[in-house]
């Protein structure tokens, strides 16, 4: 194969024939070196992708709650018209009611977001303290600790996703008068004044803002929430959002809240208080446990998993119990029975065609077929794990045809030269072997299926399931489906829970294939 | 589904009792000649339990999907005037339902007659059940005398037993068969009846799409959409894939290959939901801000980039991310069944490695590269999550990649993801979107495993 151009350079002389050599050097080392950064790149994408949505999810793992001491009574939740205690199961509005009072008895007023605006907790979210006391009346009359997830909007906003903030503290030595009430005080006498020998300089930078976006500015002592109205000099003109004033307090803290209050879901009230609470103890970092133990909600604070990964499950077993049998006789009959013909080759050019088909085709089959012809429900893990068994199939013989391809020749003629017959020789002596490998196979080809989304969105599966389904004719959705549905979600919120689905997700597919490889190197090893 | 378990019950009673009778007959005529049974009595059990067995299974497939139709038409024979001259939708949603209606024994009915009309689909359905739960009796019942009269002591049960596997193994391998004929028939079935509403000129050549309205099918518009995406998703995943395959097979040691090949093939593992939030959550903002600090600067006219939320080259550059270790896992096959010797005789006349590769082992694994490619392609035309999730609904034709654009794919679930009434042609264009894709599909595959077919007995 030699190149006639590069004869004839390398005869024009020894210097041009040494750079010929160098520039070939070169060529060589720059397609390595491409190659090699390729494959980095992958490797890479691979990175970003997970660390991406781990570091996303990390945000749900724990949730802001209240955490409230409420004291049950029957006089006080059970409604008149009620009859039987366990009406008060369904008795929100009361439930809300001892909440409120118990927040109030802290705010020593009532909230903003109790009026107008967002909620502080989600109306619903009393919903399991209300069904567990109607459960277990024993738990009425006594004051136990309750806890009760806010809203996700203060959840966002306390874990810095609504507003930009900055925080320091104001020594008392910089400061040279006291909080008093301002001169210019209104009739509420809600106005104070401090002042600084030096202003901070996030404060300083904050007041020069324009107005349009103006940052809001709070001082904030343990038993009171401050908003700075102005600025005279070396004074701050506050006014009080929440609290009792201490003339002489230990700390004196600011908050900038650089995003302007029109360009946030937040009001600077909703923020003096909900940072009052904190400071309070009342609202406080949890577990965010209701994110395995529940179902979907329309509220992102209430929304849990457990629903769709019981559809999951049992869409998964439907699959499993549809697709492995058929799929393994059907590699049996290709690999050991089948007559060289025309017939198998069709069969065999169709099996490796359906492998390519497009997912979302098995889903129109699914909608047409089974759905409009055959009339099964809609949503249920019995259709979803038909559609997915059938497309997970032609997977499943695909791999066993090799697993079985993988047995040594002469276990089937030692067999046959005993006596067995072909089928004797298939059932006791190659599947065995084959085993292994076979189950391999299916558990990667299963774990494909779990992850599957596009058909299970043609035939129904994107619902809203807030009750986790109890069989396989029940409406229920997946886990995929639910990363897709709550993808969409308007509200940030939904994004950590949405990485944290799909880190639950991941897990599970890995799980499943380090079981696969682990039996594939026991394989190995016989 | 209590259905259900009636049905498992039944088979499993059936089993049991047909297993034993078959043993214990065999045993009778073992110790009534005695002589040695030519198959050994446990066969003789599995004979007559897949002898009564079988016919039962397969009567309750048929009575649990055919016992809805028939329930129904019944109803409706029975249904007064009015109800009958209702239009077929209404009609349809009032069986329906009256349908959930039955499984909420505890909830009255204001209108007696709707009470009285959901009792009887019980009634119905209890009838129809009965008559067939009988009759499936009696199939197991005849399946048990036919089978038992072969039972002889030198009759050869095993290989009727090994006929009857391997007749249940063919049936398997062609349940294949039987669902590309079922993907067919649905495609063709209503995509036929699509086009009876709509010219298939106007919807495979016209430039308009807006289903909404039940008029404007043109799928140019999508057909753009789907190609752009995938152009730009073929141009992340050809030049990245092929490089890697290269470096894994040509490159590498054993030892990095071990590591570097399977934590490549984890992006194949990746769901495709997971990979379409990744472009909304990271991809699609960046394309957007940096499409947007392409308008600020001076030289460009003011909106010369739509940068929409949305855009196909987020789609496109994520799906592209998708492709490649399918690309680099073909590609590196292909390229290891070159044979050694080529590269040795390339080295041998003194070429560098880049030379052995781009001159003789490239241009000898050529076809397979291109069947890589196809596969590639088929892969992104098919592709739905990513598209769905990131590249929007906007049905249009346009060059700005920063802009959202819509594919088949995408719009094959936005038809069909609400109700779905198979009756009009909003819904129906989505098995006409569907045939195009399954042909295209299809033809690319066929032509990729042929490829790869003939290269491996070239090469092989």
């Amino acid at each position: 194969m030699a190149d006639p151009k590069e004869i004839n350079m390398s005869h024009t002389g020894a210097l041009s024939g040494v750079r010929v050599v160098r520039t070939r050097r070169i060529v060589d080392r720059v397609l390595k070196g491409l190659a090699i950064s390729c494959v980095g790149l992958s490797i890479a994408f691979l990175a970003v992708i997970i660390l991406s949505v781990v570091s996303i999810s990390l945000r749900a793992l724990t949730q802001y709650q209240l955490f409230v001491v409420l004291t049950p009574t029957l006089e006080r939740l059970l409604p008149e018209s009620a009859s039987n205690v366990s009406d008060i199961g369904n008795n929100m509005e009361g439930f809300n009611t001892l909440v409120l009072e118990e927040v109030h008895s802290v705010l020593g007023e009532p909230l903003l977001s109790d009026s107008n605006h967002i909620e502080l907790f989600a109306p619903l979210a009393v919903a399991s303290i209300a069904e567990a006391t109607a459960e277990s009346p024993n738990l009425l009359g006594v004051s136990r600790q309750y806890r009760i997830p806010i809203s996700s909007v203060f959840d966002q906003y306390l874990k810095g996703q609504i507003a930009d903030e900055s925080f320091g503290s104001l020594s008392q030595a910089s400061m040279f008068s006291e909080m008093k009430p301002s001169a210019a005080g209104r009739a509420s006498g809600d106005l104070y004044s401090v002042g600084f020998r030096e202003m901070p300089r996030d404060i300083k930078t904050a007041m020069n803002r324009k107005r349009a976006d103006l940052p809001s500015i709070f001082v904030e002592t343990d038993n009171a929430i401050f908003q700075v109205i102005s600025v005279a000099d070396d004074q701050l003109i506050l006014e009080k959002r929440v609290g009792d004033i201490v003339p002489e307090p230990d700390r004196i803290d600011y908050r900038v809240v650089w995003t302007p209050e029109v360009q946030r879901a937040i009001l600077d009230q909703q923020i003096a208080e909900v940072n009052y609470l904190k400071r309070a103890g009342v609202i406080r970092p949890a577990l965010n446990l209701r994110f395995l133990s529940s179902g979907d909600s329309t509220y992102p604070e209430l929304a849990g998993i457990l629903a769709a990964l019981v559809g999951s499950f049992l869409t998964l077993i439907v699959t499993a119990l549809i697709s492995v049998p058929i799929g393994i006789m059907a590699a049996i009959w290709l690999e050991e029975f089948a007559p060289r013909n025309r017939l198998t080759t069709f069969i065999e050019v169709n099996i490796n065609n359906l492998a390519a088909v497009p997912s979302i085709v098995f889903g129109l089959l699914g909608a047409a077929v089974l759905l409009n012809f055959f009339g099964l429900p809609r949503s249920a893990p019995i259709v979803g794990g038909l559609v997915l068994a059938l497309l997970t199939l032609p997977t499943v013989i695909i791999a066993s045809r090799a697993a079985l391809n993988a047995v040594s020749q002469d276990i089937r003629t030692a067999a046959l030269s005993l006596g067995a017959s072909p089928m004797q020789m298939v059932i006791d002596h190659v599947l065995p072997v084959a085993a292994p490998g076979i189950i391999t196979g299916v558990i990667l080809g299963l774990a494909r299926s779990l992850g599957e989304t596009a058909p299970l969105l043609l035939i129904g599966m994107v619902v809203f399931i807030g009750e986790v389904p109890s069989g396989v004719g029940d409406e229920a959705t997946t886990l995929p489906v639910l990363i897709y549905k709550w993808s969409t979600g308007a509200e940030r919120a939904w994004e950590p829970l949405t990485a944290a689905t799909i880190v639950v997700l991941l897990i599970i597919l890995v799980l499943m294939n380090v079981l696969a490889s682990y039996l594939r190197q026991r394989y190995e090893r016989r | 589904m209590p259905f259900a378990w009636y049905a498992f019950v039944l088979l499993a009673a059936a089993g049991m009792a047909s297993y034993t009778a078959g043993r214990v007959q065999a045993l009778f005529l073992k110790f009534q000649s005695g002589k040695a049974l030519r198959s050994s009595e446990g066969l003789h059990g599995i004979f007559i339990l897949m002898a009564t067995c079988l016919p039962m299974f397969l009567g309750l497939a048929v009575l649990a999907s055919v016992d809805g139709p028939i329930v129904r038409g019944a109803l409706v024979s029975e249904l007064p005037e009015r109800l009958l001259a209702l239009p077929t939708v209404q009609l349809d949603q009032y069986l329906e339902q009256l349908w959930y209606l039955t499984g909420q024994s505890d909830v009255q009915l204001s209108d007696p007659f709707d009470d009285a009309a959901r009792w009887r689909i019980v009634a119905l359905m209890g009838q129809v059940r009965l008559v067939g739960g009988g009759s499936i009796v009696a199939m197991g019942l005849a399946g048990y005398w036919f089978a038992s009269r072969f039972q002889t002591v030198d009759a050869p049960i095993r290989d009727y037993l090994e006929t009857t596997l391997r007749m249940i193994f063919f049936a398997s391998a062609a349940v294949a068969v039987l669902i590309t004929i079922g993907i067919l028939a649905s495609l063709v079935f209503q995509g036929v009846r699509f086009f009876a509403f709509v010219n298939p000129l106007d919807f495979l050549f016209g430039t308009s799409w807006n289903p909404s309205n039940n008029q404007d099918f043109g799928a140019i518009p999508l057909f753009f959409g789907t190609i752009g995406i995938a152009i730009i998703a073929m141009a992340v995943a050809a030049p990245i894939g092929i490089l890697s395959a290269i470096y894994l097979s040509e490159y590498a040691s054993p030892s990095f290959r071990r590591v570097a090949k399977p934590a490549m093939e984890v992006l194949a593992g990746i769901p495709t939901v997971v990979y379409g939030f990744f472009a909304i959550l990271l991809v699609a903002p960046i394309i957007r801000s940096l499409a947007r600090s392409v308008n600020q600067l001076t030289w460009v006219p003011d909106g010369f980039l739509a940068a929409q939320p949305n855009s196909a080259l987020a789609a496109g550059l994520v799906m592209g991310i998708m492709i490649i270790p399918f690309v680099s896992s073909v590609t590196d096959g292909v390229l290891r069944s070159v044979p050694d010797e080529y590269r040795e005789g390339a080295l041998a006349l003194g070429s560098t490695r880049a030379e052995m590769i781009l001159r003789i082992v490239l241009p000898a694994a050529r076809p397979g590269i291109f069947a890589a490619l196809l596969l590639g392609v088929s892969r992104a035309v098919g592709e739905t999550m990513i598209v769905v999730m990131a590249a929007g609904q906007r049905a249009q034709i346009t060059l700005d990649a920063t802009s959202d654009m819509t594919t088949v794919t995408a719009q094959i679930v936005s038809l069909l993801i609400g109700d779905s009434a198979f009756d009009s042609p909003r819904t129906l264009s989505a098995f006409a979107l569907g045939g195009v894709l399954f042909l295209v599909t299809v033809i690319f595959n066929l032509i990729a495993l042929r490829v790869v077919r003939q290269y491996r007995t070239a090469y092989g």
